[in-house]
C-alpha cells in the first residue's frame, strides 16, 4: 500500500494562451503547467497569479473560443488522455466551469500521432481542427449565427469529425487565413514527411457538410491544392500570413520562405546563420517574433510593396531569453517567454533591445537530484528531515544555457512587510510599549555595540527615529530593555541598569557593579532581573524593591557564566549556563542555590550559549531549550516543582550556535524563534515540538513586533538593515535558484566534504556548428562555488557520477567520486566508447585521477556495493573492485536489453531495464579461489520501459515507468515454489502522469512517537515536468481507512471536464489499461478532504461506515489527514 | 504459447519459464494433451487463445471439429462437429458476439455461435473450399475469408445477403462509387484475387489493409476501404504449396516504423516491408538446410518446412514451427551484443587455450603418426 504526495508542483510551461478569460475587458494569460492551469492577470504590475486549478491529466492544447452568448471567452483544453473539454471562469463563485467536455475522440485502431498533439482553429473561427492520429484530422465545426435552431449556440463546438490525409508524419499544420470572406473552402497546409524522409507541403481543401439530424456530419480533406516536395530537410514550422499579403511563411534551418498559395511563387531567402527555429508569435499583420533553440528571440518582418505584394523579409535578433517553448505576445511592447528548461519570462521590446520585466522560476525538468541533510550529522532522535526543513532537495534543473542547481526546501516564510533602513550589525532588538494603555508595541529598540537607536512608529506605519527618549541611555549598547508594570521601563546597558517611569521620563532607579565592571548578561521578568557581571557573578535585583541586590554568587566550580534566563512561566527559579563545565543549572532565585544540574555536551567543547524556558506546547510541561556552539539544540521538559528535567532530545540546526527569543503567540503558548545559520522556528503541534526551517537569510537577531501598523510581525535584523516581516503560519516549499549556465545532468553529494560533485554539459553554437563540451566540477555546498572542474575529451558526455565508499588496496574504504561517461559518435570502430573516472579529492578540495578504465561502450549508470563499483553499461552490469590502482571485472550480469536505473540495497542490485522492467540480482563474492558471482534472482515478468528503480522496503522496489506509470514491486521471498519467488508481483500501481527520471529513497529513523506514523516517506522522485513527489508507505492499520477515503472522494471532489479520478490515475500502458489505482493513494486528494465543506466532510465520514466510526468519525479523519499533510 | 502437432497432441508452454532466457536456452513443456489422451483424433490444423481472458482456447483439426480446451486442465469444455475437414478458424478479438468463423472443406463459412451452441449460420459465395478465415480488427462484424476457388470475400454478418464483395487483382482502383465512399456502387461479385488457391488471409492492425496469400505464389496487399489492390510485389521469392493453411505474420506497429510482414517461405523466413515489398532480411534456422533424400525430380520433399509464425505481444520475439517437430524462438540482435558475445568467446577461448592446445597437440600428432608413412631403416 503506498501513498504518493506532491512537494513541489511542476513548473514547466508547454503551453500559453493569451484570452479574455477573467473579464471581457481585460486580457489574461492562461499557463499550461504539466496538469495546472494557471490564470495570471496582465496588470501594469506585471502578471499577477488569478487562479490556479488542477486537472485530471496533462494539458495538451490551449485555444480560445468565443461563444456569442457569453461575454468572456471560453478556453478549450485537451489532455493527454483524450479528454477535451471547454471551460469558462464564473465570476460569481470565481472558479473556472466546466462547459462542455468530450470523451474520448479516440479510434481504437487509430495511432497516436507521433508528433505532438495539436489543435487549430481558423481565422474565421468556423472549424478547429485536431492533429491526434496519424493520418486522420477531426475536424469539429464551430457553430455560427444562423437561422437553424437547435444546433447549438453559436461558438460552441460541434460533434467531431475524422477525415483522412494520407500524410503520416506532420512537422506543422495551419489553417490559411481565407483571401475573401466567407470564402466557401477553408485550406490547410501540412508540413509533413513522407515515407523517403523528405520534407512535403501539402495544402488542402476542407470540405465539410453538416449531417442531417443524428447524423454525423462529413469531412473531407481530400482536395489537394498545392504540393511541394523540395523543402530543405529542417523545416519545422508553417506561419499563416494574414491580409493584405496572405500565403504562407515555412520557417526551417537554414532559410525562411513565403509561398503564395493562390499562384503557388515562393521566395526562399537563406539565413545568415543557421538555427533551430522552436516557437513563434503573431505582432501584427507583417511581423513575427520568432525564438529559437539557443534562446535567441528574433522579429520577423515581411517587406511588402503594392499592398500586398511581398519582396522579401527582414530578421533581426533582438535579444536572448530563456530557451522558448511557447511565444504570446501581450501587447503594448510585451512578450511572455514561456519555457521548459528555464524560467518562464515576461519582456519588454523596447528600441534598444529587450528587458527582463519579470520571472516565473521553473525548477523542469528535473535530471538529477540529491538529498542534503543537514541534520543527519549527529544526534539522536530525528524526525523527518525534510519537512523539518532540514533537508533540502538540490536539483540539477534546466537545460544547456538555462542549466541551474536549485535548492527546494520545505520551510515557513516570512513576508517581508518593511524595511526600516540600512543598519550595519545590530546586535539586538528590543520592542517597547510607549504607554501602558495601548496593547501594541511602537518601540522599537536597536541595539549596536557602542550605541542603540531607537524608533518610533506610528498608527499608519510612519517611523521617526528618536534622538533621546526618556532617559534611555542611548550612547551604549542595550543588552535588556522591558516594559514592566506600573508603566516602567527597564533598561540594562553594559554600565548599568536602570529602571525608568514611562510616563514622564524620570530615573527611578540605578544600579551599576563596583569596580566598572561590565554587565555581560541580562535576563528579567517581571518580579526579578538576574544578570552577570563580568561572567564571574551572578546577581539577582529585586525589581519591585528599587533594584535592591537580592542575591549574589560566584560559581567557582561551575566557572563563568556563558548565559542566563528568567522566564515568565516561573518567578522562583533562573537558569544558567556556564563556560567551563558545560552545564546548565536551575538555581532558586532568592539564593542562587543550584536545585538542579546538568552537564549538557560530552566532550567539554560546545559550551551551552543561549537559554529559554518557554511553554511551547499545551498541557505540557514547559520546555528548556539550549543552544550549544557547534549548532545543537538540546530540549528538556521541565518540571517546576521538582525541577527534575526529562525527555532529553537533541537537534542539529547548523553549526553555530542559535540563539533564542520567545514569539508570544495569542492562546498563551509560544512560539521560539532561533536565529543561526539557518534560522528556524520551534512550535507545538500536535503534541509534538516541531523544528521548520524559515526563509530568513542572514538573520542575526529578531524580536517579536506587533504594532499597530504591522498586526502580528516580527522585526528582523541582518548584518546590513532591519527590516519588518510577518512570519507565514504554513511551511510551503521555498526553491532557491543558483544559475549554472549548462546543463547539470548529474549531481552527488558528499556530507563529509561539504562538496557537491556535478556533471555538466555545455552547449554552444559556433560558425553554425553545435559544439557540446563536458567537465565534472566539485562545488562548494554552501554558496555553489565552483572548486574545481576537469574537463572530459571532445564529444563525451558525462553519464553518471556518485559519491562511493571504495576498498583501496590498503583494504580501507576511502570516499571517491566515481564518473561514468559516454562518447557520443557513432564510429564502427573497436575504438573505445566509454570511461569510467575514479576522482580523489585532495585537502585542497580539488580534483585528482586516481584511476581510469576504457570501455567498449557507454557506462549508464553507476553504484557501490561492499567497497566495489558497479557499473551499468551498453548490455551489462559489471562489478569492479579497485587493485593495484586499476578497475578489475569481478563479476558480469547480461541484461535483457539495456540497463537505465540500478538501485543497490546490502549484496542486491535491482536492474531497471529499457523495456523489460525490473530484474534483481545478487551479488556473492567468491571463495576459496571461485569468482564473484552475479547471478539474477527475482524479475518482473512484464514489459515496461523503466526509467527507474529504487528500493524502498524489504524486498520491496519502486519502478517508474516511460509512459508515467509507477509501480511498487514486491519480491515473494517467502513463496512455496521457487518459481513464485523468482516474481516479481505488482503491490501497487498508479499513473502519476509525468516521466519520472530520478528516485531517491532515504532512511528515515524510528522516531519516538507513542503511535506509529499512518504513512511512513520512503522516497523522493523528480520529474521531467519539474515536479518532486514524495512516495510513502502506508502503515498496515491505516490501509483499509486510506483506501475507503480515496474510494470515496474521488466522485465527490468535482474535476474540470468532469474527468473521473480514476480514469487518471489508473495505470496505462500500451499493454494494459486498469481501471482504478491499484493500492495506491493519492495524496493531493485525499488532502483535499480538508478543503471540502462541513457537509460534504461529514457525507465522506458517513460514507466510511464502520470503519470510519473505529477511526474516530469526522474529528479522527480530519486529524489523521492534517497528519499527513504535515509530511510535507 | 500453445502448440498443436500434426499427430493431434497439443503442448502448453510457459515462455517465462527458462531460466536464462537470453543465451540460447530450451523450454519444457509446462503441460501437455499427447495423442492419446488428446481429443483430437486427427492432424490439429489451427489454434487460437480466446482473445477475452486466457482461460480457454480453441482448436480446430482434420477430425471435422472444433473443439474448446479450458487451458488450466486441457479438458475439453465443449466440441462441434462440422462434417467436413476444417482449415483454419477465427474469432473476433473485438466482438461482443461470440461467433467462431470456420473455413472448412464445404463451400460455406461457418458461423459456430460459443453462446448458444448453434452452428447454423452460413455464408454461402465460395465455390470450392474455403482455406483461411479472419475477421477485422476493427468492426466486429466484417469477416474476410479466402478458398481454394482463388476468391478473397468480404462478409458483413449481419446482412441477409452476407457477401459485401470479392477482391478482384487486376482492380487497383475499387468500387468507390459516386462519391469515393461508395455511394450508388455496385458490388463487384466476380473476380479472383489469386489464380489457384488462397490459404492465407490476414488484417492489418488498424483494419485498412488485407494481405493475402495464394498458391500462385503471390502475396497481395489490398486496400479495404474500396477494395483495391495496393500493389506490392513482393519478388519471385515467394513460395506457396501447400493446401494447409498459410498466415503471414504482420508485425505489431509500434515496433517497427514502417509495416513488415513476416512470410513463412518453406524452409526460411522472409522478412519484407508490407507496402514496399523490399525484401528486408532472410531468416533461416542452422543446420534446417541438410541435404534432402533424394526424391524424384520435380516434387519438393520440403522436410524442414515452417508451418506457422507467432509473435509475442509485448516483446520482441518470434516463434515458428517446423515440420521437424521444433518450435524455434527468434530474437533480435544488436551491434553491441555481436560485440559483446565475441568479447565473451575470446574471452572463454583464452582461458582454455593452454589446455586445448595440448591435446589439440597430442591429437595432431596421433594422426600425423597413423596417417605418415614410416621410413623404417633397415
Amino acid at each position: 500500500m503506498a501513498y504518493l504526495v506532491p512537494i513541489h508542483r511542476g513548473t514547466s510551461v508547454r503551453h500559453a494562451i493569451k484570452l479574455n478569460l477573467l473579464s471581457p475587458d481585460e486580457e489574461s494569460l492562461v499557463l499550461a503547467k504539466a496538469n495546472r492551469l494557471d490564470i495570471y492577470s496582465h496588470t501594469s504590475d506585471g502578471l499577477l497569479l488569478a487562479h490556479t486549478r488542477s486537472l485530471y491529466g496533462k494539458v495538451t492544447m490551449l485555444e480560445r473560443l468565443r461563444p456569442a452568448n457569453s461575454s468572456t471567452e471560453h478556453l478549450f483544453v485537451g489532455t493527454d488522455r483524450y479528454m477535451y473539454f471547454t471551460v469558462s471562469w464564473d465570476s460569481q463563485t470565481r472558479q473556472l466551469r466546466t462547459e462542455k467536455s468530450y470523451q474520448d475522440l479516440a479510434e481504437k485502431t487509430a495511432r497516436d500521432s507521433q508528433t505532438e498533439d495539436r489543435c487549430l482553429i481558423d481565422s474565421t473561427s468556423r472549424f478547429m481542427a485536431l492533429l491526434l492520429y496519424d493520418g486522420i484530422v477531426t475536424i469539429l465545426p464551430i457553430h455560427q449565427q444562423g437561422k437553424k435552431k437547435g444546433i447549438g449556440e453559436p461558438g460552441t463546438l460541434g460533434d467531431p469529425v475524422p477525415a483522412r490525409i494520407s500524410d503520416l508524419f506532420v512537422r506543422s499544420s495551419t489553417f490559411l487565413h481565407p483571401r475573401q470572406e466567407n470564402a466557401e473552402q477553408l485550406k490547410l497546409a501540412f508540413l509533413y514527411e513522407d515515407n523517403q524522409q523528405q520534407v512535403c507541403l501539402s495544402i488542402r481543401g476542407l470540405d465539410y457538410s453538416a449531417g442531417g439530424s443524428g447524423d454525423p456530419g462529413s469531412a473531407d480533406l481530400e482536395k489537394i491544392i498545392v504540393t511541394r516536395d523540395d523543402l530543405e530537410l529542417g523545416a519545422s514550422h508553417l506561419i499563416a500570413v494574414p491580409g493584405p499579403a496572405y500565403g504562407l511563411l515555412i520557417l526551417a534551418e537554414t532559410s525562411i520562405t513565403y509561398l503564395d498559395d493562390v499562384n503557388g511563387a515562393d521566395l526562399c531567402v537563406h539565413l545568415e546563420e543557421a538555427t533551430q527555429f522552436v516557437a513563434w508569435a503573431q505582432v501584427d499583420n507583417q511581423r513575427w517574433l520568432v525564438a529559437d533553440d539557443f534562446g535567441k528571440l528574433y522579429l520577423l518582418m515581411l517587406l511588402l510593396e503594392n499592398e500586398g505584394d511581398v519582396t522579401g523579409w527582414k530578421l533581426d535578433v533582438i535579444g536572448q531569453t530563456s530557451r522558448a517553448s511557447v511565444l504570446v505576445y501581450l501587447g503594448g511592447g510585451y512578450v511572455f517567454v514561456g519555457s521548459h528548461q528555464g524560467d518562464s519570462q515576461v519582456f519588454i521590446v523596447q528600441e534598444q533591445g529587450i528587458e527582463v520585466v519579470q520571472k516565473i522560476s521553473n525548477i523542469a525538468p528535473v535530471l538529477d537530484f540529491t538529498i542534503m541533510d543537514m541534520g543527519n550529522r549527529s544526534g539522536e532522535g530525528q524526525t523527518n528531515e525534510y519537512s523539518s526543513g532540514q533537508a533540502r532537495i538540490v536539483t540539477g534543473s534546466g537545460a544547456f544555457q538555462d542549466g541551474s542547481l536549485r535548492s527546494v526546501r520545505s520551510g515557513v516564510g516570512l513576508e517581508e512587510q518593511g524595511l526600516l533602513g540600512d543598519m550595519d550589525h545590530a546586535t539586538d532588538l528590543f520592542s517597547l510599549r510607549s504607554s501602558d494603555t495601548s496593547g501594541n508595541v511602537d518601540l522599537l529598540i536597536v541595539s549596536f555595540v557602542g550605541e542603540t537607536r531607537l524608533f518610533q512608529f506610528q498608527a499608519d506605519g510612519g517611523v521617526e527615529e528618536k534622538a533621546e527618549y526618556k532617559s534611555l541611555s542611548l550612547s551604549e549598547g542595550t543588552l535588556l530593555a522591558a516594559n514592566l508594570s506600573n508603566s516602567r521601563l527597564l533598561q540594562v546597558t553594559a554600565s548599568s541598569a536602570r529602571l525608568i517611569e514611562s510616563e514622564d521620563g524620570m530615573v527611578l532607579c540605578e544600579w551599576s557593579p563596583s569596580d566598572d565592571d561590565p554587565i555581560t548578561t541580562a535576563s528579567a521578568n517581571e518580579q526579578n532581573l538576574v544578570l552577570s557581571v563580568k561572567g564571574l557573578e551572578a546577581l539577582v535585583l529585586d525589581l519591585k524593591r528599587d533594584l535592591k541586590v537580592c542575591a549574589r554568587r560566584h560559581f567557582v566550580e561551575e566557572g563563568q557564566i556563558a548565559c542566563i534566563h528568567v522566564s515568565h512561566i516561573s518567578s522562583d527559579i533562573c537558569i544558567a549556563g556556564f563556560w567551563q563545565s558545560t552545564a546548565v543549572a536551575i538555581l532558586k532565585i532568592d539564593t542562587l542555590d543550584i536545585l538542579q544540574r546538568v552537564v549538557v555536551s560530552d566532550d567539554a567543547v560546545s559550551v551551552p550559549r543561549s537559554i529559554l524556558l518557554a511553554q511551547v506546547l499545551p498541557e505540557h510541561p514547559p520546555t528548556l531549550f539550549i543552544a550549544l556552539t557547534n549548532g545543537e539544540v538540546i530540549t528538556f521538559s521541565t518540571n517546576l516543582t521538582s525541577f527534575a528535567l526529562t525527555s532529553k532530545k537533541v537537534t542539529v540546526l547548523g553549526t553555530q550556535q542559535a540563539s533564542f527569543k520567545a514569539l508570544p503567540r495569542s492562546d498563551g503558548l509560544s512560539n521560539v524563534f532561533a536565529t543561526c545559520e539557518h534560522p528556524s522556528l520551534i512550535y507545538g503541534s500536535e503534541g509534538r515540538i516541531v523544528y521548520s526551517a524559515v526563509t530568513a537569510e542572514k538573520a542575526s537577531c529578531i524580536c517579536s513586533f506587533d504594532a499597530e501598523a504591522y498586526p502580528g510581525a516580527i522585526a528582523i535584523a541582518t548584518p546590513e538593515d532591519v527590516r519588518i516581516a510577518l512570519v507565514d503560519t504554513e511551511r510551503t516549499t521555498h526553491v532557491q535558484t543558483l544559475p549554472v549556465g549548462e546543463t547539470v545532468r548529474r549531481i552527488a553529494y558528499s556530507p563529509k566534504l561539504k562538496a557537491f560533485g556535478i556533471g555538466t554539459i555545455h552547449r554552444s553554437l559556433r560558425q553554425s556548428q553545435e559544439v557540446v563540451k563536458s567537465h565534472f566540477k566539485l562545488a562548494d555546498e554552501v554558496f555553489f562555488q565552483e572548486l574545481d572542474t576537469y574537463a572530459l575529451n571532445e564529444e563525451e558526455m558525462v553519464e553518471s557520477v556518485i559519491r562511493a565508499d571504495i576498498r583501496e588496496d590498503s583494504g580501507e574504504l576511502v570516499e571517491r567520486f566515481v564518473v561514468g561517461t559516454a562518447y557520443l559518435d557513432e564510429r564502427e570502430s573497436d575504438s573505445m566508447r566509454g570511461r569510467i573516472i575514479v576522482f580523489a579529492v585532495t585537502s585542497e578540495r580539488s580534483l585528482k585521477v586516481i584511476t581510469e578504465l576504457s570501455l567498449r561502450g557507454a557506462c549508464r549508470a553507476l553504484g557501490a556495493i561492499s567497497g566495489n563499483i558497479v557499473a551499468a553499461l551498453v548490455k551489462t552490469v559489471v562489478i569492479y573492485s579497485f587493485e593495484n590502482s586499476h578497475l578489475n571485472k569481478r563479476a558480469t550480469y547480461r541484461t535483457s536489453t539495456a540497463p537505465i536505473d540500478i538501485s543497490i540495497h546490502g549484496s542486491q542490485i535491482a536492474i531497471a531495464d529499457l523495456m523489460k522492467s525490473v530484474s534483481i540480482t545478487s551479488y556473492t563474492p567468491g571463495s576459496v579461489g571461485l569468482d564473484d558471482t552475479l547471478t539474477e534472482t527475482a524479475r518482473h515478468y512484464q514489459t515496461a520501459w523503466g526509467t527507474a528503480v529504487a528500493h524502498v522496503g524489504e524486498d520491496t522496489w519502486l519502478e517508474a515507468d516511460a509512459e508515467g506509470n509507477l509501480m511498487v514491486l514486491r519480491q515473494n521471498t517467502g513463496g512455496v515454489t521457487s518459481d513464485d519467488r523468482r516474481r516479481l508481483e505488482i503491490t501497487s500501481e498508479i499513473r502519476l502522469g509525468e516521466m519520472v527520471n530520478r528516485i531517491r529513497s532515504f532512511e528515515v529513523s524510528e522516531t519516538d512517537s507513542r503511535t506509529p506514523a499512518p504513512v511512513t516517506p520512503k522516497a523522493f522522485m523528480g520529474t521531467v515536468e519539474g515536479s518532486i513527489y514524495l512516495f510513502g508507505l502506508i502503515a498496515p492499520t491505516h490501509h483499509d481507512l486510506l483506501m475507503r477515503l480515496q474510494a470515496a472522494l474521488a466522485p465527490m471532489v468535482g474535476s474540470l471536464g468532469h474527468v473521473p479520478f480514476n480514469a487518471y490515475r489508473s495505470f496505462k500502458n500500451q499493454v494494459r489499461e486498469a481501471e482504478e489505482p491499484y493500492r495506491f493513494v493519492d495524496g493531493e486528494l485525499t488532502e483535499g478532504f480538508l478543503n471540502l465543506t462541513e457537509e460534504l466532510q461529514e457525507s465522506v465520514v458517513e460514507g466510511l461506515g464502520e470503519v470510519g466510526a473505529k477511526a474516530g468519525g469526522l474529528d479522527g479523519v480530519r486529524e489523521l489527514v492534517e497528519s499527513l499533510r504535515r509530511l510535507h | 504459447m500453445l502448440s498443436g502437432g500434426a499427430e493431434s497432441s497439443l503442448i502448453l508452454w510457459d515462455l517465462e519459464s527458462a531460466e536464462n532466457s537470453l543465451n540460447r536456452c530450451t523450454y519444457k513443456p509446462s503441460a501437455k494433451a499427447s495423442k492419446a489422451s488428446s481429443a483430437h483424433k486427427f492432424g490439429i490444423t489451427h489454434l487460437s487463445f480466446y482473445p477475452f481472458d486466457l482461460l480457454a482456447f480453441l482448436s480446430t483439426s482434420y477430425d471435422h471439429t472444433l473443439k474448446i480446451y479450458s487451458t488450466e486442465t486441457l479438458a475439453v469444455s465443449a466440441s462441434f462437429d462440422l462434417n467436413s475437414v476444417v482449415y483454419s478458424h477465427a474469432l473476433s478479438p473485438i466482438a461482443a458476439h461470440l461467433l467462431v468463423a470456420c473455413a472448412t472443406q464445404h463451400p460455406a463459412v461457418r458461423l459456430v455461435d460459443l453462446r448458444s451452441g448453434a452452428s447454423a449460420h452460413q455464408l454461402a459465395g465460395h465455390q470450392g473450399a474455403v482455406l483461411s478465415v479472419a475477421w477485422s480488427p476493427r468492426d466486429e462484424y466484417i469477416l474476410a475469408s479466402g478458398g481454394s476457388d482463388g476468391a478473397v470475400r468480404l462478409w458483413d454478418i449481419r446482412r441477409s445477403a452476407g457477401s459485401l464483395g470479392v477482391l478482384d487483382m487486376d482492380d487497383s482502383v475499387g468500387v468507390g462509387g459516386e462519391d469515393g465512399k461508395g455511394k450508388n456502387a455496385r458490388t463487384r461479385n466476380h473476380g479472383k484475387a489469386h489464380i489457384g488457391a488462397c490459404n492465407g488471409v490476414v488484417w492489418t492492425e488498424d483494419g485498412r489493409h488485407l494481405v493475402t496469400a495464394g498458391h500462385d505464389e503471390r502475396v497481395r496487399v489490398w486496400d479495404v476501404g474500396v477494395g483495391a489492390n495496393a500493389l506490392s510485389h513482393f519478388g519471385p521469392i515467394i513460395k506457396n504449396t501447400h493446401l494447409s493453411t498459410l498466415l503471414p505474420l504482420l508485425v505489431p506497429r509500434h515496433v517497427s516504423g514502417s509495416q513488415v510482414m513476416l512470410y513463412p517461405n518453406e524452409k526460411e523466413i522472409l522478412m519484407f516491408d508490407l507496402f514496399e515489398g523490399t525484401l528486408l532480411k532472410r531468416l533461416r534456422a542452422p543446420g534446417v538446410a541438410v541435404a534432402q533424400s533424394s526424391g524424384s525430380v520435380g516434387q519438393r520433399n520440403i522436410r524442414n518446412r515452417v508451418t506457422s509464425l507467432g509473435w509475442r505481444a509485448g516483446n520482441v520475439e518470434m516463434y515458428s514451427a517446423h515440420s521437424d517437430g521444433l518450435i524455434r524462438a527468434w530474437k533480435p540482435r544488436s551491434k553491441e551484443e555481436i560485440q559483446l558475445e565475441r568479447d565473451e568467446a575470446e574471452q572463454v577461448d583464452g582461458d582454455e587455450d593452454a589446455s586445448r592446445k595440448k591435446k589439440r597437440q597430442a591429437l595432431d600428432d596421433v594422426f600425423r603418426d597413423l596417417t605418415r608413412q614410416k621410413i623404417t631403416f633397415t
